[in-house]
């Protein structure tokens, strides 16, 4: 209902380019860090917080630029993996039957669920029109799925443009193995599953949202009455009219065999004619006749709803919450930029991070309850989050048997800290839980023992501690060290009694344990905190 | 039967007046005087029940136990099946099944399926979604994380989901997750380097929570709280084993072992059947003979493990706790060509123990395989009845759970006639 509003635009009439009166803006340094954390995995440099502190508008010059870093794009196939939810951790074929070594199935999952995500990310980034996801010529490949599946890639280390061999068309995303390995279709099921998939991810058209109510005439009970109904019914037809047709353009990703690798890393043109003889009807998008899977791409991109789903998209990946009828206004202007940009999603990421929703940090007092129930004001980090600050902040990745534990759930952590697995958990926690503190609480305490390691002992300069805290005798310059490192994480000067009570807890650990723990203490209590945690 | 019996027999005009009711209002009539079978509003059974879910996940084939279809020539059943009663359950025996007549004869009484009920999707990631929370789309929570929020206890576990889905939208904090690989266990027994000494952990432990009770944010709050459980749950560590355990018995004792111990009111375990070969049979539909068997035989063991655990607040677990045994969809009537069967939007479920009008069969297919309509006060086939669905499903594992279903429902009643 919302997305049929405000995708056709028209006379709906707009909210005024105003602050919201009933949010209030987060502090300048507390915004940055958000921002920071949103656009580039990490947390604000300590010269980024001080410029910010003494001129809150210099904001609006730092921000800006986390859309050029490297560090964004990997963040945005973050943010796509949590809708398009093809980072899972099992496919119907494995390392076996490529003849991987077994230390490659982390990454081999890895980036057969990232392949597409890589080529939302390369998009974005290029400032390629935002159609070009479904248009484009290519995909995304690293070494490894370049040794596997027939690619030609670009040279370079990690993910490099690359360019099918085996007479795929061009049609972007839908044209990579990744998807479709993770929407595989049954013998039974006649591509339909994947067609489904293909109008929520790229149209926020969602067919199952649809009640399936079975009726009684024709009869069920034999093949020949389902096809009938299918056919005829006007409540199967509701749907089958339009998606039957989709699912009949897809028949070059149709595999004899599901198990069987050399059969899904091809494409298949000899079987795109299949479709019609599966389905009894032609490729066809909503009315209009395709052929084939460019040509699909090709309508899709002329698709309102294409751009309006991003937008719906990057709103719920940013604000951390689904967007309602509430929202339409946000949506709306956030649209007309994204259009006026020429569908470059930088543009559509800078209109949505100056809208007070994605700035607020609290409420007014005559907020409404239903504002305050709405709003996520405060933010959960997620465990890509968690990852990727961390390993910039400390140095520390958490592995285990070259599995990255933020990043899967065979044997780590992820829907445990809040993430999604692609599968059974398809939407990021919002609120703290127990297990979720748990893991919150081992990550910190490594994080920290690594942190004092590397910046403390063994001398490297420039880290998140400073060489020359260590030893501190005074305890002003204790209370003032560790109040900087209050400051750079939490992006908040602690008040007199904080900066206490954390300096109290490290002489307790330090008389206890010795110095060494007492900064481990201080480090892991402050990644635990409230205001580390949330955003 | 004796409760819906005596509900007939109190006279027409009550019966339809009770019909008219809201099970709120029902209650609060009961309190003022009306004649009913169920234990009064001042017991609250219902609040203190803990529930147990065991989901077989992928569409189970209700042919083989809870719909005796072997006179309707246009459902595909297996040779040799016949339906017998056992434990006042009229059920489909057969001589691979034993463990099936087994349960029933044990446990009937405390036992009532609920068969025909529509759930409405034929995919399977909607189908269980629409099963456990009543809806398709993202932003319900499930009937657990539901029952368990809304426990009047302070529970350090109040949901403890072991395997299986978790749709904990608004009620997050409430949901302990195992992990698929017992990965909570390793993280509270973790023995690294990194982790400080006991005397400094407690330290750290009450700094951090200390600062979120400090904050004045709601979020600051829910942290606070979580914090408070994790330190209850970390206390249990020796108590119980999170590890989960690779079957279903070694599951369902992790969850028996946090209701013994208090720290729960719900739990999950998924069963994907006889060497986790699934239940989602588009070929080789026989296999789901095999799965049913199984299950039962663990089913018996649970219940009988029940009994012997004694309850923290006093009598045993078998008292106090509700099993409920459900799948996402029922598989369509007629084999495929490859000896199997394709989904079907009509399923069953089977609630067994606390709180159960047990020895009764509610709902029924029909020669097509839908489900009849029911009437959800007497838990008989009537054509001006309720065609039931998951909300009903859900708004009876609700009320059993002492909650006011219909909010939760949407309005739609639960089935009354299940409740003892």
């Amino acid at each position: 209902m919302l997305l049929l509003l405000w995708a056709c635009g028209g006379d709906v009439q707009t909210e005024a380019l105003t602050r919201d009166p009933e949010l209030i803006a987060l502090e300048a340094p507390r915004l940055l860090r958000r921002m920071s954390l949103d656009l580039r995995g990490s947390l604000p440099s300590l010269t980024e917080l001080d410029r910010v502190e003494a001129d809150p508008a210099a904001l609006e010059d730092i921000w800006p630029t986390y859309l050029d870093e490297q560090a964004f794009e990997e963040r945005l196939v973050e943010l796509f993996s949590e809708q398009w939810l093809t980072r899972v951790d099992r496919f119907n074929v494995g390392i076996e039957d490529y003849h991987l070594p077994e230390d490659k199935e982390f990454e081999f999952h890895e980036s057969v669920g990232e392949e597409p995500l890589r080529i939302l990310a390369h998009i974005a980034t290029m400032d390629r029109p935002w159609t070009d996801v479904v248009t484009w010529d290519g995909t995304m490949a690293n070494p490894l799925l370049a040794s596997i599946w027939p690619l030609e890639r670009s040279d370079g280390e990690g993910w490099q443009p690359a360019r099918w061999t085996d007479n795929r068309p061009a049609a972007g995303v839908l044209s990579s193995n990744g998807l479709w390995w993770r929407y595989y279709t049954t013998p039974f099921n006649f591509n339909r599953t994947r067609a489904a998939a293909l109008t929520k991810l790229v149209l926020c058209e969602d067919y199952l949202e649809r009640p399936v109510r079975l009726s009684a005439a024709p009869s069920l009970l034999d093949e020949d009455g389902t096809e009938e109904s299918i056919r005829n019914d006007p409540a199967c037809q509701s749907c089958h009219s339009t998606l039957d047709p989709i699912a009949s353009a897809l028949y070059g990703f149709w595999w004899y065999e599901i198990y069987d690798p050399a059969e899904m890393s091809q494409y298949h043109p000899d079987r795109e004619p299949m479709g019609e003889m599966d389905l009894g009807v032609r490729p066809s998008f909503f009315g209009q006749p395709v052929e084939g899977l460019a040509e699909l791409g090709q309508v899709l991109a002329e698709d309102p709803r294409l751009t309006s789903c991003a937008v719906e998209q990057a709103f719920q990946a940013f604000l951390r919450r689904e967007a309602d009828l509430a929202d339409f206004g946000r949506l709306q202007r956030v649209q007309r930029a994204f259009e006026d940009g020429k569908l470059r999603y930088r543009e559509l990421i800078r209109a949505l991070l100056q809208e007070p929703a994605y700035r607020a940090g609290g409420f007014s007092e005559d907020a409404s309850e239903e504002s305050r129930s709405r709003e996520a004001v405060d933010r959960l980090l997620s465990p890509s989050q968690w990852a990727s600050s961390l390993s910039e902040l400390t140095g520390f990745e958490w592995k285990e048997e070259g599995w990255e534990q933020l990043k899967n759930d065979r044997i780590g952590h992820r829907v445990l800290a809040g993430g999604v697995d692609g599968d059974g958990v398809d939407r990021p926690a919002s609120s703290p839980s127990m297990s979720q503190a748990l893991v919150v609480k081992r990550l910190a305490q490594l994080a920290a023992e690594h942190v004092v390691d590397r910046d403390l002992l063994s001398g490297q300069e420039g880290g998140l501690l400073r060489s020359e805290w260590w030893g501190l005798e005074s305890s002003s310059d204790r209370i003032a060290a560790l109040s900087e490192l209050h400051w750079r994480l939490l992006a908040r000067r602690p008040s007199a009694e904080e900066a206490e009570a954390l300096h109290a807890l490290f002489e307790a650990v330090e008389s206890h344990a010795g110095e060494q723990k007492a900064w481990q203490s201080a480090v892991s209590v402050l990644l635990r905190d409230t205001e580390f945690v949330s955003y | 039967m004796a409760e819906r019996g005596f509900r007939a027999a109190a006279g027409h005009g009550v019966c339809e007046l009770l019909m008219k009711m809201s099970r709120r209002h029902l209650l609060q009539a009961s309190a003022a005087g009306l004649l009913l079978p169920r234990p009064l509003l001042a017991e609250s059974p219902g609040n203190g029940r803990r529930f147990l879910f065991v989901y077989c996940k992928g569409g189970w084939d209700t042919t083989y136990v809870f719909s005796p279809m072997g006179d309707n020539a246009e459902v595909d059943t297996e040779s040799n099946a016949q339906a017998i009663e056992s434990g006042g359950i009229l059920h489909v025996d057969h001589i691979d099944r034993p463990a099936v007549r087994a349960f029933f004869s044990k446990y009937g009484k405390q036992t009532c399926i609920l068969n025909g009920f529509e759930v409405r999707s034929i995919a399977h990631d909607k189908a269980q979604r629409l099963l456990f929370t009543g809806s398709p789309s993202t932003g319900q929570d499930d009937w657990g994380s539901i029952l368990a929020s809304q426990s009047e206890s302070n529970l350090t576990m109040p949901y403890i989901h072991v395997t299986g889905p978790s749709y904990a939208a608004n009620t997050q904090e409430s949901v302990a997750r195992l992990g698929s690989n017992g990965q909570l266990n390793a993280l509270l027994e973790f023995s690294e380097s990194a982790r400080p000494s006991s005397d400094i952990e407690a330290l750290e432990d009450a700094f951090v929570l200390q600062r979120a009770m400090d904050g004045n944010r709601n979020f600051d709050a829910r942290l606070g709280k979580v914090l408070e459980s994790l330190t209850g749950v970390e206390s249990l560590v020796g108590a119980i084993n999170f590890e989960g355990g690779d079957d279903l018995e070694s599951r369902l004792e992790t969850v028996l072992n946090c209701f013994e111990l208090g720290v729960s009111r719900c739990g999950i375990v998924q069963y994907d059947g006889v060497d986790e070969l699934g239940w989602d049979t588009h070929g080789g539909n026989a296999i789901q003979s095999s799965h049913y068997q199984e299950l039962f035989g663990v089913l018996t063991d649970l219940m009988d493990d029940l009994k012997r655990r004694p309850s923290p607040n006093g009598g045993s677990l078998y008292d106090e706790v509700c099993v409920v045994v459900c799948s996402e969809m029922g598989r369509h009537p007629k084999l495929n060509n490859h000896q199997g069967k394709h989904h079907w939007t009509y399923t069953s479920a089977m609630l067994v123990g606390a709180g159960v009008a047990g020895g009764q069969v509610i709902g029924q297919y029909d020669s097509q395989f839908f489900g009849l309509r029911v009437n959800p006060w007497t838990g008989q086939l009537d054509d001006r009845g309720e065609a039931l669905t998951d909300k009903h499903f859900g708004a009876t594992l609700l009320a059993l759970g002492g909650l006011d279903a219909e909010v939760y429902s949407g309005g739609v009643p639960p089935i009354e006639a299940a409740l003892r």
